[in-house]
């Protein structure tokens, strides 16, 4: 205001001078009072339109306030959209709610349209990671029942020409390349969150759990399994630790030299059984340790999304059996330099089993006593129950003595004294009845005698039925002594052991063996199964 | 043949055999005899179907009955059959004899019997 008045008289007054400087009518006093005129007059109107100005300017600092507070807001909002929600979906975790901004329709509308938006991608996400699952699932199913059918055809081959070696040798490569196609393909389905393909109706004892396992991996001679702790898994866990501890067998085979072993141990703890896979390889550095260990152990899931370009199924197979069967996955150093991966198997999930270590004094005893039934039968022509007998017996109680409640007590009784009774109808069917009971009984433990080939009972079970075959071979005992004696010995075999065209070759051979050794047996006899039989027979001569 | 039951098991034949289909001998035939020798019995770490295998043996028995006891091919037991004998565990009946040709009425009588089955 004082500029202003000064400003004012610094232009008027000049002029005033000039104006009355000739006549000197207009006093100086005059002037002065225009020029403060002047200036009060520029000072008030200065004084209102700065108070105008004021107002202006605080509805401008006001609206300047409401705007960044909109502004802070809808940031926040984006920030929340950005860091929270967009994470969120991408994990396919449930969001949380979206800010909400109030006297700011038109950016909440916004919001609200883009939460949908992102609501829907999310939905549309999930079904079609859902429909690609399905597809693969699909697919590696089938490829895994042709990968198994070709495994089939590979036995058939070697089961029509039993003796041939070369065929032998293709039977087992076209095999093992089928074995590892199965399980890549099972990798997938485990990794969509699907159970395995396969699956087994017996318990397995630990050491072929791990022999099944390097059966599926491409270095399978490169696994040296030590210990056998008695143990087996239960039949419903058999597929997946196979399948766990093959993908840790072939990840220790791919990350050692192809000169050196992979060392498996298995071993017995309170808490369950435990395998320990040693490779001599060079380890991975600590970071890739870590994130090794987070995946195997199955804390951090891995999806088959994630995989990447060049797919490390391994460990994320290995994870996601751990998760859902309560394997216990570490991965550390070895000793050996390389990577040691444990597994431990609770014990819920473990049967007992005899070590193979104490096979041969637990097998002693039933087959002591079928020998001694095979020597007593040695005259009444049944040696050749008795040499069934013989061989069933240890391996009954090799794999599973856990079973011997079940299986050998009821079974072999009942073979025994069946048999002994002569040829009958109606005995027939007795022997139908009690052998078919323990079978039903125990689907699962006569199959688990054999490490191999398992299904003794149910070859049993699906002979017995069948009407024609017992009561030939009852109706042909008593006719000729001596054929019928061959004919009981091939017969038997033939319904024991499961490959009836082995056991067809064995019969035919054994024409060939009695004929070819009978001379020598009868200079020196012997008081084993097959030179009893021998014996038998030339008795009859 | 072909219809009968396949049954797969976990355990294939090739890890048995560290994927050997030959046999270290040749002289295996489907009718060897084959016999334990009780004075060297397998060693604790040995696997299950060696000692199944041995077990199965303390009798003499032709490869081929082994073959079908253990329900594997002839042609994968006589690779272990070999091993075990290279190693001392089994030992093979010399059967020297069985190139003597059987005698006439003997293999009329196996014909008799095959007739019957």
């Amino acid at each position: 205001m004082c500029v202003a008045g000064v400003l004012a008289y610094v232009l008027v007054a000049p002029v005033l001078f000039t104006a009355t400087g000739a006549s000197s009518l207009w006093p100086a006093w005059l002037v002065g009072i225009a020029a403060v005129g002047l200036a009060v007059a520029a000072a008030l109107i200065a004084a209102r339109s700065s108070r105008d100005d004021l107002a202006a300017h605080d509805d401008l600092i006001l609206a300047h306030r409401r705007a960044e507070e909109r502004a802070e807001a809808a940031s926040a909002a984006l920030d929340a959209l950005a860091k929270e929600q967009l994470p969120a979906f991408l994990a396919s975790e449930p969001a949380p709610p979206l800010p909400h901004l109030p006297g700011d329709a038109h950016a909440q509308a916004r919001l609200d349209e883009a939460a949908a938006m992102l609501a829907r991608v999310q939905e549309e996400r999930v079904a079609r990671r859902d429909a690609v699952q399905v597809a693969v699932v699909a697919l590696s199913r089938k490829v895994q029942a042709a990968a198994h059918r070709i495994q089939e055809e590979a036995a058939r081959m070697v089961q029509r020409h039993p003796a041939d070696p070369d065929i032998l040798q293709t039977s087992m490569r076209v095999d093992h390349a089928a074995a590892q196609q199965a399980r890549q393909a099972q990798s997938l389905a485990a990794l969509c969150g699907e159970w395995p393909g396969q699956q087994w109706s017996e318990p397995l004892p630990l050491p072929d759990v791990v022999k099944g396992a390097a059966s599926r991996i491409t270095a399978f001679h490169r696994v040296e399994v030590s210990g056998d702790p008695g143990v087996a898994v239960s039949a419903r866990i058999v597929e997946p630790l196979i399948h766990l501890v093959a993908e840790l067998l072939s990840n220790a085979t791919q990350s050692s030299p192809p000169t050196t072993q992979v060392l498996v141990a298995l071993r017995q703890v309170q808490r369950g059984a435990v395998v320990e896979i040693d490779d001599c390889g060079v380890g991975l550095d600590l970071k890739q340790l870590e994130q090794a260990r987070d995946i195997a152990s199955g804390k951090r899931e891995i999806s088959i999304t994630e995989l990447g370009e060049i797919p490390q199924t391994g460990l994320a197979v290995v994870g996601t059996y751990a998760r859902r069967h309560g394997f216990r996955v570490d991965v550390t150093e070895s000793v050996y330099g390389g990577l040691r991966a444990i597994v431990m198997i609770p014990a819920e999930l473990t049967e007992a089993v005899v070590p193979s270590g104490m096979l041969t004094p637990a097998a002693n005893l039933p087959s002591a006593g079928a020998r001694s039934t095979g020597v007593a039968a040695l005259a009444s022509s049944r040696t050749a129950t008795a040499v069934v007998e013989a061989p069933l017996a240890p391996e009954l109680s090799t794999a599973k003595p856990a079973a011997d409640d079940e299986w050998p007590a009821p079974a072999a009784p009942d073979a025994a004294t069946v048999v002994s009774v002569e040829p009958l109808s109606a005995p027939d069917d007795v022997v139908d009845d009690e052998e078919e009971t323990p079978v039903a009984g125990a689907p699962v433990t006569a199959p688990g005698e054999l490490p191999l080939r398992p299904g003794r009972a149910r070859p049993e079970g699906d002979e017995f039925p069948e009407p024609g075959a017992l009561p030939q071979r009852r109706s042909r005992r008593g006719e000729v002594d001596v054929p019928d004696d061959r004919t009981k010995s091939q017969e038997l075999r033939t319904e024991a052991p499961r490959p009836a065209q082995t056991a067809e070759e064995a019969g035919e051979w054994m024409g060939a063996f009695f004929s070819s050794s009978e001379a020598r047996f009868g200079d020196s006899p012997d008081s084993s199964e097959p030179s009893a039989g021998a014996g038998g027979i030339s008795e009859d001569r | 043949m072909d219809t009968e039951e396949y049954r797969d098991h976990p355990v294939r034949s090739y890890v048995l055999t560290s994927g050997r289909a030959h046999p270290s001998r040749n002289t295996l035939r489907p009718e060897t005899l084959v016999r334990a020798v009780e004075s060297r019995p397998l060693l604790s770490t040995a696997g299950r179907l060696e000692r199944e295998l041995a077990q199965l043996c303390r009798g003499t028995l032709a490869l081929a009955e082994v073959a079908a006891y253990l329900q594997l091919p002839v042609s994968l037991v006589a690779v272990m059959v070999s091993d075990l004998v290279d190693a001392g565990h089994l030992t093979i009946r010399s059967n020297h004899q069985s190139h003597v040709l059987p005698g006439k009425d003997i293999l009329e009588k196996i014909l008799d019997g095959l007739r019957k089955l």
